[in-house]
């Protein structure tokens, strides 16, 4: 088997090897499932993918709103436990709420499904059919709804930074002095100019949220990369393992990326150099 | 009936050394077309006045007395209300006008924007009016899609000249507006200023802490100290070394006469009262050259000296000897002192 | 009677001392005043406590397996009054587990973060100092492999040199040093600049000197301040990878504590042993950003007016 896998050649020898194979697209076969890990992974990035990006766009969507609303509202009673109601969001490690969720909401109370992505009997039909259904859908809500809360955290608290920043600025004020409504002024100029580092701070949350897939995967028994990388390591499968890895980290390269890519047409300061003018 | 009154206007801010008094009673006219100059050192409370015409004070203010215009009283408005006032009737520019201006968005649209916040007309209506509007405070139309960033100070301040005159407001309220511009630009936006002045018939309050821009352009002037007038009256008369306040010919003195380059200038020591302790007696009297033990005990009253002149203080008679000593180093350092 | 040797210090070296001194009796009384970093510092402490102490006071031994009369192993039992937190699966008492996981967890947090600190700090103040070439390489250095994912990452690197804590201790430092580093280098760059170092250096003082005595004290509190973040993810971090397996096997901690209990199936109905070690865990990360906010309250006092 040593001889299969061309491991007793000299380590650098095997360096060369894997390169070679992974510019034409070959990362391997599988240890134990015998399969290409291409082909594995493929599959399974796809998962995580369906699994991830709902979430980080959830959680994108809302927090920014909840941050500006904290923001406006600073000095009310609500700003403080909203501040706290984010600040446990994001101490409360991500498996222990999925666990909590899991016990709470599928064996306590039964309403939905305790992980995978279908039930045992269900089968889908083509690849169409596979994401569009019920079933699925199912499946869905509850490890999404655990990913996005944990993930709201911080573009939540960097909105609401921003914004108690932005709204003591000047061109606030003379925004005001036009005559514009406090909510014209919110919208159409603070929050436009918080967006930035709020983006910055996406980018690298993403890399993050992905990184942490590893765990939310085990938990709900999601079949995607974080639990290929998991099952690879605990069986000692080298090529899978390194597949997936290499697989996990261009994805978050390519979405940090666009992340940046994004500010650009945010914010007019920032040229496609980088730099704030 | 004048366009804007004010009558024992009160401000304060609550801080946690004590409410500071940054205005404490000041009582002044504005006339329609008239240009009235409001001059003070940093701190004496004339940004505090100007906020207090829009009611753009931070919330942890309380506002008192009267400020009417048009007859209405702006301190009982509400919120509501004010919007429409805002940018219509009254409109502000801003010192700083280089962060006035929204980062993200052309320079242009924020000028649509004005308009089309008071008034219903379409976008390309707008547009076309922002465009004359640029012309007027002798700005290029291409200008309209530049960014903030892309424009100088110099251009940045005709731009907001051209947001506040937007809806032709009856009143602007021009807050130190050639702070930060060098000596060319500033005469340039004086100018046009007092162009549009007299173009549009514009009234115009004008608050600065050069004396020397205000001598060009306003008609009436009042000199504001530690959140007090001290001195009310046309420019001609305050400022043509006929002030009968001394802090007035303190003013006065701090600044080069063209005709006379090489007078030393002659500084006030000291420097302004904090505006927390609650002060008995003149705002000015430990600063004052002249001040008697009457001015430590009991405040000045407002007085009417001549038609359309008031002073605050407690010997107008004494004016003469006032003026001529003035001009005198030795009254203001006197030996020992640090200047 | 026992004489000490008397140390003699050099004058500098006793100014550096009287700076930081200063600094530190400074920062201890604005402190006192921030109810936020009060707040942080009171948990930790308590956590602290527990942790070292936590061998006397634990009411059992932590691996202890308990049984009924009829000598049955006493698994999964909810709270009772022998046993506040209930079983676990094997029968042993979870408030005692609970407090012997918080050393292991309190262990690494501080090994850690002691770690980022002496590495990134000193990375980060030599780069921002020296600037040129040494900075371009230590930056280099900082900036390879920079979007590894932290997770996946600790569990290949666990794949080649197995498993352990020491292992979970080594990833989570290779990867954090290098955000402190960033941080402090831009300060750095920024306070070098400033007046009083050029002043130094017109005096001939030496490079180390004004490292150490000038730019550091200047950068500590932002140093701190950004610690006790880095702390924040490196608990959160050593918990996950305890939970997955590749963490300690021999040293109880609580991630290792909530592996457990996901594998043996328990999250069915033990609530009493799944609650109390992600608890702990939320209010230690919740206690050490209160610490680190508060740093930063103290040292940039914010007016806020608006």
């Amino acid at each position: 088997m040593l001889e299969q896998f061309g491991l007793n050649e000299p380590l650098h020898i095997q360096y060369y090897i894997y390169m070679k194979n992974l510019v034409q697209g070959n990362l391997g076969t599988s240890f134990i499932v015998g399969k290409p890990v291409f082909q594995i992974v493929l599959h399974r990035a796809l998962n995580t993918l369906v699994l991830m990006l709902p979430a980080v766009f959830i959680a994108f969507m809302i927090g920014p709103v909840f941050g500006a609303f904290l923001a406006q509202n600073r000095r009310r009673w609500i700003d403080p436990i909203g501040l706290t109601f984010t600040l446990i969001l994001y101490a409360v490690p991500i498996f222990w709420s999925g666990m909590m969720a899991i016990m709470i909401f599928s064996f306590k109370l039964g309403w939905l499904p305790p992980g995978s992505m279908y039930s045992p009997a269900f089968i889908p039909q083509g690849f169409f059919h596979s994401f569009f259904n019920l079933e699925f859908l199912r499946h869905l809500i509850l490890p999404v709804s655990v990913i996005s809360l944990y993930l709201l955290a911080v573009p939540t608290l960097t909105m609401r930074s921003n914004m108690i920043a932005t709204l003591g600025s000047d061109f606030i004020e003379m925004a005001r002095a036009k005559g514009l409504s406090e909510r014209a002024v919110l919208y159409r100029h603070a929050a436009r100019n918080c967006l930035l580092p709020v983006v910055h701070f996406a980018a690298i949350q993403i890399g993050f949220a992905f990184a942490g897939s590893v765990v939310v995967e085990k938990i709900f028994s999601w079949p995607g990369l974080g639990l290929a990388i998991w099952q690879a390591t605990s069986a000692h499968d080298y090529p899978l393992a390194q597949g997936s890895f290499l697989i996990l980290a261009t994805i978050i390269i390519i979405l940090n990326f666009l992340a940046d890519l994004s500010s650009v047409y945010i914010d007019p300061r920032v040229g496609i150099r980088g730099d704030l003018g | 009936m004048p366009l804007l009154v004010f009558r024992d206007l009160e401000v304060h801010y609550r801080t946690y050394a004590g409410m500071l008094r940054a205005v404490d009673g000041i009582s002044l006219d504005l006339d329609r077309g008239e240009i009235l100059g409001l001059v003070g050192e940093s701190g004496c409370g004339k940004s505090t006045v100007a906020k207090s015409i829009m009611r753009l004070l931070p919330s942890d203010s309380i506002i008192k007395g009267t400020i009417s215009f048009n007859g209405d009283n702006l301190v009982e408005k509400n919120e509501h209300e004010m919007t429409r006032i805002r940018g219509k009737e009254i409109s502000l520019i801003t010192q700083s006008a280089m962060n006035a201006l929204d980062p993200v968005q052309r320079v242009g649209n924020q000028i649509v924007e004005a308009i089309r916040t008071h008034r219903k007309c379409s976008r390309g209506e707008a547009r076309k009016e922002a465009c004359e509007l640029l012309e007027l405070v002798g700005l290029e139309k291409r200008r309209f899609k530049n960014y903030a960033h892309e424009l100088s100070g110099g251009q940045r301040q005709r731009v907001i000249i051209a947001m506040a005159l937007v809806s032709s407001p009856k009143l602007v309220i021009a807050d130190e507006p050639t702070t930060g511009l060098d000596v060319i630009m500033e005469f340039r936006i004086l100018e046009h200023l007092r162009k549009l002045q007299s173009d549009l018939k514009l009234s115009i309050l004008l608050i600065s802490h050069d004396i020397s821009i205000t001598a060009q352009l306003a008609h009436k002037i009042a000199i504001m100290y530690a959140g007090k007038i001290m001195e009310y009256g046309p420019v001609s008369e305050v400022l043509k070394q006929k002030a009968y306040h001394p802090y007035t010919l303190g003013l006065l003195n701090a600044f080069p006469d063209i005709k006379n380059p090489r007078n030393e200038l002659i500084s006030i020591p000291g420097s302004p009262c904090d505006l927390v302790c609650e002060i008995k007696g003149c705002r000015f009297h430990e600063r004052c050259p002249f001040s008697t033990e009457e001015c430590f005990i009991k405040e000045p009253e407002w007085l009417n000296i001549k038609e359309g002149h008031y002073v605050r203080c407690h010997y107008p008679d004494k004016m003469e000897i006032f003026q001529k000593l003035s001009r005198e180093r030795s009254t203001w350092i006197k030996d020992g002192d640090s200047d | 009677m026992i004489r000490f040797p008397k140390i003699r210090l050099s004058t500098n070296t006793k100014i550096m001392l009287g700076n930081y001194k200063k600094g530190f009796r400074k920062v201890t009384r604005e402190f006192i005043k921030s109810k936020l970093a009060l707040t942080g510092i009171v948990i930790l402490s308590v956590f602290s406590s527990v942790a070292v102490f936590s061998p006397h006071i634990v009411p059992y031994s932590p691996d202890m397996i308990h049984y009924d009369e009829n000598g049955r192993v006493l698994s999964l039992l909810p709270p009772t009054k022998d046993h506040i937190m209930g079983t676990t699966f094997m029968g042993q008492d979870v408030f005692s587990q609970l407090l012997d996981g918080a050393r292991g967890t309190l262990l690494v947090a501080f090994l850690s973060g002691l770690a980022i600190l002496l590495i990134g700090a000193n990375v980060g103040l030599i780069a921002g100092y020296y600037k040129g070439a040494i900075d371009a390489l230590l930056m280099r250095v900082v900036d390879t492999l920079y979007g590894i994912p932290d997770l996946p990452f600790i569990l290949i690197i666990a794949l080649f040199i197995g498993p352990s804590i020491w292992t979970v201790i080594l990833v989570v430092v290779l990867i954090l040093w290098r955000t402190m580093a960033r941080i402090i280098r831009s300060q750095t760059l920024s306070l070098s600049e400033r007046p009083f170092v050029k002043a130094a250096k017109a005096s001939g003082a030496g490079d180390f000197r004004i490292i150490y005595l000038h730019i550091a004290p200047n950068v500590a509190s932002l140093i701190f301040a950004q610690l006790a973040i880095m702390v924040g993810f490196v608990i959160i971090l050593e918990s996950s990878a305890s939970f997955l397996g590749v963490g300690s096997a021999d040293i109880r901690t609580w991630g290792q504590m909530l592996q457990y209990v996901f594998v043996t199936g328990a999250i069915r109905h033990a609530w009493w042993w799944t609650l109390p070690p992600g608890a702990c865990i939320a209010l230690l990360v919740m206690s050490v950003f209160f610490l680190s906010k508060g740093i930063e309250n103290i040292t940039n006092p914010e007016l806020e007016r608006r």
